[in-house]
């Protein structure tokens, strides 16, 4: 089973045969295949067609697949569902969502194609990106529609528009955007991702970014050049230090456990079931499974 | 042999490959008719001199067959003395003499008639003559061939005079046939939106929605009423070279014209002042454009209209402005509403390009029958109800009742099945007629979309 991790989503403009076909190779921990904003619109049909041929047949090399469709309320993202669902990708990211029944409108029509070609139902997750003031209102009604969305992301250019606000390095503007998706995020027990970082010859810059967005609590961060991947992996990365500490955590959980204890001390440090999972998560991260120590 | 002999010498040549030609037709017992222009100096031929020649060549030949006279074996060269048509007589119920006197009559009513030389031979090679001598282009004292013998006028100076005036000849014919083409694509796309059935609380062929005052037939005749306005309009914006920020009271003063037209055959009722600002508009912008930049571009059009609308939101607050949806609503609700005519031309067509046209691209529209037409029609005009502020259902109702159409509309349009689009697209009509709305501004888009799929179908790689 793969660990899941979703520290860097790679962005691959879905009419772009040659890096679709590279996408798994990056070492991204997600491709994100686009038939969105990446695409013009002479190529959606084109994109479409590629990208579904694709997943079919192309080895993404343990990376999970995702795919971008356009919103369901231009003319493309009927057809796109059509097309995409029944290759199975592992999750489909839905742009520019602002309200709850913005996702389950999705949600059903995805239904209904599983149903009509004999898919189970339910295994594709959805990814809903907030990129509205609107939607950032709405954010913990969206994350929390359905059992299926398991990560929720912001899409910081498309929101500085909507705000009418000018980006800036800081992000000074989606400070507050991005606190309430994380929040939403949490609350739901979900995957928070993060927006692009678009200077993709500013290593230093995307490097402080990730830190911070770290810091607030995003899991991971889309990318648009595969030379950004290794900086954020470093960044989410736990150190070696993090590391020990959690699998003695888990393994001291584990023992206790097995004889009834639910809360104990380790070394002076009061051990509860947040502090697990945290640990826990720090060891998939990590790619160390407890039970091969 | 210098530059100069070796041109002469071509020169030569050509001509006597045209004797040739002409001495083959004799031979063959035919009376033959020639057709060149007078170009001094050389060379003889650019690319505005064979445009020129061929508008003027086909003009001619409809005057032979609307006169029944018959031409058959035709000969097209381009050669060092220019271009040069020549064609064999068929007998006809004319004389030689008579088809003489037409040809010359074609010359004198020609506005460049003086650059065109026609050349009628008999059955034995010889020219007929009229006796007469067209006057000198330049100077309109002397006869042409006094002048061109004796050499009377600087060549350069003549050759730039011939020039300017087919170049000018050239641009009035270019600007009729951007706006023919226009108005006949502003009338298509407000025919097929009108015909298009069903429409949700619109009047269609079918039956009227909630409108009780007027039906197919009003659409009809406000439709015929103002089509060929546009022409005008299409006139102004080929020819408009002050800044944009006058365009729109221009485009106006025949909007209002226009309206008065409508409202004068519809006995007063508001059939189509919606579409009569946006088209004229889109008309506008498109005439210009291709006037400006000798092509189409949906990118280029939108900022146009951008700027011809630059100050478009800030006339609500004007007094003198008379009661539009757009603007009940606006007063209603304020300005970041959308919707509304107005908006739309102050967004650059957002809506229409965005959301209506993607749906027409995929389609050869020209080649697709009724029913096919129909369908894409449909698809497009329910996803711009599903996308658009329309004023038209907001006066009537509520921001709400909005709301719940977008979302019905949209729902229609993704349908998975045939039968899911007939029921949804049911729940819609039903939802239009208990509530009283009709997404009139939608339809209008509809019809701004069908136009700017044309233009762009015909312009898009214009030189």
């Amino acid at each position: 089973m793969r660990k899941n991790k979703r520290r860097t989503a790679l962005y691959i403009p879905g009419h772009n045969p040659a890096m679709v076909q590279q996408g798994g190779v990056y070492g991204a921990d997600t491709v994100l295949l686009d038939l969105e904003d990446s695409v013009a619109l002479s190529e959606k049909d084109a994109a479409r067609i590629l990208v579904r041929n694709m997943i079919k047949s192309i080895d993404f090399y343990n990376t999970e697949v995702t795919v971008r469709i356009n919103h369901i309320n231009t003319p493309f993202g009927l057809t796109d569902l059509e097309y995409i669902v029944p290759v199975k990708p592992e999750a489909i990211r839905l742009p520019k969502i602002e309200t709850k029944s913005d996702v389950i409108t999705v949600i059903e029509i995805i239904e209904k194609i599983e149903k009509k070609h004999g898919i189970p139902i339910g295994n594709i997750k959805i990814h809903p990106m907030i990129e509205t003031a609107i939607g950032v209102q709405n954010v913990f009604e969206i994350a929390s529609a359905h059992p299926r969305i398991d990560a929720i992301t912001i899409g910081g250019q498309d929101l500085t528009a909507d705000m009418g606000i000018v980006k800036t390095k800081d992000n000074a503007g989606l400070d507050y955007a991005r606190k309430a998706i994380v929040m939403a995020a949490k609350a739901n027990r979900i995957d928070a991702l993060d927006s692009v970082f678009a200077d993709v010859n500013d290593d230093d810059g995307l490097r402080i970014e990730t830190e911070y967005a770290k810091k607030i609590g995003f899991t991971g961060k889309a990318v648009i050049n595969p030379r950004q991947i290794d900086i954020i992996h470093d960044v989410f990365n736990p150190t070696d230090e993090e590391i020990r500490v959690a699998i003695k955590i888990v393994k001291a959980f584990n023992e206790n456990t097995a004889k009834g204890i639910g809360v104990f001390a380790l070394d002076g440090r009061m051990i509860d079931a947040p502090v697990v999972t945290r640990a826990q998560h720090i060891l998939n991260l990590a790619d160390i499974d407890i039970d091969d120590l | 042999m210098n530059d100069n002999d070796e041109i002469i010498k071509r020169i030569l040549l050509a001509k006597e490959k045209r004797s040739l030609i002409k001495e083959r037709i004799k031979n063959d017992g035919y009376a033959s008719l020639s057709f060149s222009l007078n170009i001094p100096g050389y060379p003889k031929i650019t690319k505005d001199i064979s445009v020129f020649f061929n508008i003027v060549l086909s003009q001619f030949k409809i005057f032979l067959s609307a006169n029944l006279i018959e031409i058959t074996q035709e000969h097209y060269e381009t050669d060092e003395s220019g271009i040069f048509f020549l064609s064999s007589l068929k007998s006809s119920g004319s004389s030689i003499q008579n088809i003489k006197q037409l040809c010359e009559t074609f010359e004198e009513t020609h506005e460049l008639g003086r650059l065109i030389d026609i050349d009628v031979t008999d059955s034995n090679g010889n020219y007929i003559s009229s006796g007469r001598n067209k006057l000198c282009i330049f100077c309109k004292s002397f006869p042409a061939v006094e002048c061109m013998r004796s050499e009377r006028h600087n060549y350069s100076k003549l050759r730039k005079y011939i020039f300017e005036k087919i170049q000018n000849y050239l641009l009035i014919q270019r600007k009729e046939k951007v706006c023919n083409n226009l108005v006949s694509f502003a009338a298509r796309a407000i025919f097929y939106e009108i015909s298009l059935t069903p429409k949700p609380g619109l009047v269609d062929i079918d039956n009227s929605g909630i409108h009780k005052d007027m039906d197919y037939h009003t659409f009809i005749d406000s439709s015929s009423a103002i089509i060929l306005y546009f022409y005008k309009i299409a006139e102004k914006g080929f020819s408009f070279n002050k800044s944009l920020s006058f365009a729109l009271a221009s485009i106006r003063e025949t909007g209002l014209i226009m309206e008065k037209e409508m409202f004068r055959v519809t006995n007063g009722i508001n059939t189509q002042k919606g579409i009569i600002f946006l088209m004229g508009v889109a008309v506008f912008a498109s005439a210009k454009l291709i006037a400006d930049k000798g092509s189409f571009d949906l990118e280029k059009f939108s900022d146009m209209t951008m700027n011809i609308g630059k100050n478009i939101l800030n006339e609500f607050d004007a007094k003198s402005l008379d009661e539009t949806h757009g603007k009940i609503c606006v007063e209603k609700y304020g300005k970041h509403i959308g919707g509304g005519a107005r908006q739309e031309v102050a967004s650059g067509f957002n809506t229409a390009i965005k959301f209506g046209l993607p749906m027409l691209s995929d389609y050869e529209l020209e080649k697709i029958n009724s029913s096919g037409k129909q369908k894409v029609l449909f698809n497009a005009l329910l996803l711009l109800i599903g996308n658009n502020n329309d004023t038209n259902v907001i006066y009537r109702s509520s921001l709400e009742v909005l709301e719940k159409l977008k979302s019905l509309a949209l729902k229609t349009f993704n349908s998975l099945t045939e039968d899911d689009k007939k029921n949804n697209y049911k729940i819609i009509e039903t939802y239009c007629l208990e509530n009283n709305i009709s997404p009139g501004g939608s339809a209008d888009l509809l019809a701004i979309v069908v136009f700017l799929y044309f233009v762009k179908k015909t312009y898009s790689h214009e030189c």
